[in-house]
């Protein structure tokens, strides 16, 4: 009989149950689906890197042979080492694709390519190509291919045997360009063999290595080691933080989890409040039941099955509706990864731990709360429970008290303020609901108006240039002068980039020395400067970043050890600056302190930047020339992924407050349901009594977006502090017009609410509701 | 004297499935303008089927009901509200009061969508609940709960007040208060008061008692010397 009452009752509470069920699915879904992002990608990230090997340093320099190699495997530390000759190569008619090629004697233990189709390379003829370079080519396997190595006349024919990815270049990027091309830019797999009339037989120009242990101690010690075994023969150590292209996706990933973590959790908050008013709601009006029960003999312990029991329906078809659509979130934010960045393809798996987690709280939640009414129940005895719950005594409202208000208020509003106050519970909740709603849409906009405000900054206030270029290294004092020289040139600055571990009362930070003009025009460092700066003769500019991290202030003496030099400078920190990377000094203090100048970036500012390009491109010595247009929409590029997340939060963030409002409406329903009928017998009208009862939400809804509003810019806040953009600090900034928007969306929804809530009026049996007590 | 009510072949049918309910069969019955109606009958006989039509809360299946000269089983919804609103005051056996409201904003809740209502205050010394109108509903008596019902009810000044088991819920006592106030208004105000009961014994104090059985009404009978509530027992 019991299994019978407990299906009866499931489907006469249905409407709330389904709403909680929903609620609790939204919140399950946002939290499975956003924390699968970061679990899918670091689960790929891991078995990648791993799986394939990728190395901690690169160590490059000019006639590196075996002996080198052993040299530093037996390093202390390092697991192992293998030489190997990189070079550029282009195809013979296509001046602006770009091959790098990759080549090892023997197999392949460091940087293992990853085989998408085919196989790696067998015989010196043979090379495995990039997939997408491939594809964007049309070559297939068995193709052959014509490359000419850059700066020497040396041309080579080989034929794809396999298409491959690489862990190293997951981020398929020049260094210059911000957004991979996998046309212009391509990578190969091959024999050392294949070079070897290039290079000489068993010379190699780059030895990767692998450490036991990657700990930041062990990379230290490991570039001192360097330097001292290898001296003059290594020109540069890279280490895999500080190589974009293998590290990308680890750092994307790091960069997303404050955002993958803190929304799901502000969303799930909001479902879990819901889940506990109104599981505590039917059950409490269970109450009478729980009474008819005992007083029917029926054990405490079948009782307390029961309500369990009907936990469980929520716990269990709230978690299950949540997971299962849950993958769309995650495959849809992953696919915007998967098409930036090039790893094996993979289908996105369920966290188990996200989904326990969900378990654990839903369960807190739904299940404890109702644990926690029926023991209350319990413990009264049968005759109290069959009695109605005394309703409470009407104690005078705030508002009421201020009489000189109340007295001009019209008898509807006396009304509507009662019924506020009446249940606080539900008042916090609606305007939580709503708050929550606005948090999150307000949240979403602010992101992007951050972000576009960010660089909107950067591109008119800093980056003055028209035009940026790349130099080659060794460029020489000649070739300076030539482009400096370039008819339409109107001015020139140069920048120098030095790639450095700074190291301040023992932290240390990886980062960049730029050497600047000692006046610089055209790239500031201070969005408040107006056309131009001197740099501190006395020391260097350092960004907040980096000053936040080393816990830097102005006048403190920072030490930096030049990466793969093993040079230390001193600088004293004169300024600190936002929105700069790394640390900037002007050349006359750079030259002071004895260091080497030659700058490989040079700013240009030209009243016709496209001819100047053209021009200069045809130096050799030229690595690439950027338009500051070309720049900016690779920025906007970017942007995107970030439109797509707003989106999603605007969506669910919308579709979590509604149903917040709705569910708490649909409650304020039925337990007002004779209260209507009564309005109704009284001769309301229909929109009387939607006024009398709707206009509630409607100032919940304002009272929530009001709240949401600093709650929002808070939040925003917080994210934007724990998610730099590509190194920077970003100021948090939110429009009025994405208040407004944010607001009208807010209150679109809470319209949509009240006009599904109205139509449940008519709904209303008069004399059904007024028959029975209640 | 003028009908206040004319109910003429009067049919109410549920459809439960494949059966047919008949709760009213085809029922005819005249009213005059204030008079005292006992309706009386046995559970389920079909007695708040016929208030609730009167009420204008429900539509006959068949037939035609009179009120004033217009017959109101033709009204659409929103002239059955205006009817409701203006014509009708209902008082039921559970007094469903707005709980967050007092007493005296209870009345006003009536009074205030009315074209000529009474004014609240008075109305509330009529039932002898002036000392209580700034107490909330749960603080007071049900036989005081129903005595602001019928304020309620009374003050938006209607033609008809319909009673459906007002002592149901009260002791002898008490309930015999309720009675004696609702013919007090009814002879005062000239109200036309129509109360459904199941209990006997109330008959004797009405203008006339309507008996039901089954759907259909098994006898009309008019009382020339109704006695006064006083002296009733039961
Ligand atoms: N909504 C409904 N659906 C189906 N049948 C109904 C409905 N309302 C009433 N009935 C039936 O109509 C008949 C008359 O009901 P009604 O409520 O008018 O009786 P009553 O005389 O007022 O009884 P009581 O004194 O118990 O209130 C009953 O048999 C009842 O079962
Ligand atoms: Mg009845």
């Amino acid at each position: 009989m019991l299994v019978r009452n407990f299906f009866r009752e499931i489907f006469s509470t249905l409407p709330r149950l389904m709403s909680v069920i929903i609620v609790t699915a939204i919140g399950v879904f946002m939290y499975v689906g956003m924390s699968g992002i970061t679990y899918n990608l670091t689960l790929v990230a891991d078995s990648y890197y791993g799986g394939q090997n990728v190395a901690d340093f690169w160590i490059s320099g000019k006639n590196l042979t075996k002996l080198e190699e052993k040299e530093v495997s037996r390093l202390e530390g390092v697991a192992t080492a293998q030489a190997r000759v990189v070079v550029e190569a282009q195809p013979v008619r296509d001046k602006d694709v770009t091959v790098n090629l990759y080549a090892v004697s023997g197999d392949y233990i460091i940087n293992k390519p990853y085989i998408v189709a085919g196989r790696l390379p067998e015989t010196e003829r043979e090379f495995a190509l990039f997939d997408e370079f491939a594809k964007a080519h049309n070559l297939s396997i068995g193709d052959t291919y014509e490359l000419k190595i850059k700066d020497t006349p040396q041309k080579i024919t080989l034929t794809v045997c396999g298409y491959i990815r690489s862990p190293e270049i997951i981020y398929n990027v020049s260094g210059i360009d911000m957004i991979p091309n996998s046309y212009k830019l391509g990578f190969a797999y091959m024999k050392a063999e294949s070079l070897q009339d290039l290079m000489g037989k068993n010379i190699f120009n780059q030895i990767c290595v692998k450490l036991y242990n990657n700990t930041d101690e062990a990379q230290e010690k490991f570039k001192r080691d360097v330097d001292e075994a290898l001296g003059e023969k290594a020109a540069s150590i890279l280490s895999f933080k500080d190589n974009t292209r293998a590290y990308m996706l680890r750092g994307g990933i790091k960069e997303m989890k404050t955002t993958t973590t803190s929304l799901p959790i502000l969303f799930f908050l909001i479902s879990a409040l819901i889940m506990f008013t109104t599981m505590s709601r039917i059950i409490e009006e269970a109450r009478m039941q729980i009474g008819i029960l005992k007083a029917l003999g029926y054990s405490d312990f079948s009782i307390f099955i029961y309500y369990i029991s009907y936990a469980q329906v929520v716990v269990i078809l709230g978690v299950l509706l949540g997971v299962l659509p849950s993958g769309i979130i995650t495959n849809l934010l992953i696919s915007i990864y998967k098409a930036t960045f090039s790893m094996p393809d993979f289908t996105a798996q369920f966290s188990a731990a996200a989904i326990i987690q969900v378990l654990i709280i839903t369960n807190i939640f739904c299940t404890g709360t109702s644990v926690y009414i029926c023991i209350k129940g319990l413990r009264d005895m049968p005759a109290e429970c069959i009695r109605p719950k005394i309703p409470k005594t009407g104690n005078k409202n705030i508002i009421e008290r201020m009489s000189v208000i109340w007295k001009r208020l019209t008898f509807t509003e006396k009304t509507i303020i009662r019924n506020i106050f009446r249940n606080k519970m539900r008042l916090v909740m609606c305007v939580a609901g709503v708050a929550g709603c606005m948090t999150v849409v307000t949240m979403a906009f602010g992101m992007n108006d951050s972000n576009y405000k960010f660089f909107d900054m950067l591109f008119e206030k800093i980056h003055r240039y028209d035009l940026q270029v790349f130099l080659k290294a060794d460029t020489t004092e000649a070739q300076y002068r030539r482009i400096q020289s370039t008819q339409g040139i109107t001015k020139c600055e140069y920048q120098m980039d030095v790639p450095s571990t700074f190291s301040f009362k023992g932290k240390k930070e990886g980062s960049v020395i730029a050497v600047v003009e000692d006046e610089i025009s055209l790239m500031l460092l201070d969005i408040n400067s107006d056309t131009s700066m001197k740099l501190p003769r006395d020391g260097a500019v350092v960004s907040s970043v980096l000053a936040k991290k080393l816990n830097l202030r102005e006048g403190d003496i920072l030490e930096a050890n030049i990466t793969g030099k093993n040079r230390t400078v001193t600088f004293k920190v004169a300024q600190i600056l936002k929105n700069i990377n790394g640390i900037y000094v002007g050349r006359t203090v750079w030259r002071s302190m004895g260091q080497e100048y030659n700058p490989s970036t040079i700013y240009l500012r030209s009243s016709d930047s496209g001819f100047v390009k053209n021009k200069i491109e045809e130096y050799e010595f030229i690595l690439s020339a950027k338009q500051k247009s070309e720049i900016v929409e690779s920025i906007e590029e970017q942007l995107k992924t970030m439109k797509v997340v707003m989106t999603i939060l605007i969506l669910f963030g919308g579709v979590l407050g509604c149903v917040v409002l709705y569910n708490l409406g649909i409650m304020n329903y039925f337990e007002r349901i004779r209260e209507l009928a009564t309005l109704m017998v009284l001769g309301f009208y229909d929109n009387e009594i939607k006024t009398l009862v709707l206009r509630e939400n409607t100032i919940f809804t304002i009272l929530g977006i009001v709240l949401g509003i600093p709650l929002g810019i808070r939040f925003q806040a917080y994210l934007v502090a724990n998610s730099e953009t590509a190194g920077f600090e970003v100021d948090s900034y939110i429009s009025c017009l994405s208040f407004f928007i944010a607001s009208c969306i807010t209150f679109g929804f809470s319209l949509l609410v009240n006009l599904s809530l109205g139509k449940k009026f008519k709904e209303i049996d008069m004399i059904g509701a007024l028959k029975s007590v209640e | 004297m003028n009908k206040a009510i004319r109910v003429k072949n009067l049919v109410r049918e549920y459809i439960m499935g494949d059966n047919i309910i008949k709760a009213v069969d085809d029922i005819s019955f005249d009213v005059d303008e204030g008079s005292f109606v006992i309706l009386l009958g046995a559970s389920g006989a079909g007695k708040s089927t016929v208030l609730n039509i009167l009420g204008g809360m429900d539509k006959p299946t068949s037939g035609e009901v009179f009120v004033a000269g217009q017959d109101i089983s033709k009204y659409n919804k929103t002239e059955l509200t205006k009817y409701r609103r203006d014509n009708i005051g209902f008082v039921f056996q559970f007094y469903n009061l707005m709980p967050n409201l007092t007493v005296v904003e209870n009345v006003e809740l009536a009074t205030q969508i009315c074209t000529n209502p009474l004014n609240a205050s008075e109305t509330l010394r009529l039932v002898g609940l002036e000392e209580r109108e700034n107490n909330f509903p749960s603080q007071i008596s049900g036989g005081e709960q129903q005595r602001v019902a019928i304020a309620r009810a009374l003050a938006k000044n209607p033609d008809i007040l319909l009673c459906d088991e007002p002592t149901g819920a009260l002791d002898y006592k008490t309930g015999k208060s309720i009675l004696e106030l609702l013919a007090r208004i009814c002879r005062q105000s000239k109200k036309t008061v129509i109360i459904v009961t199941h209990n006997q014994a109330i008959a004797p104090i009405g203008d006339l008692v309507l008996r039901m059985k089954s759907g259909k009404i098994v006898s009309i009978e008019k009382n020339e010397n109704p006695i006064p509530v006083e002296s009733m027992e039961w």
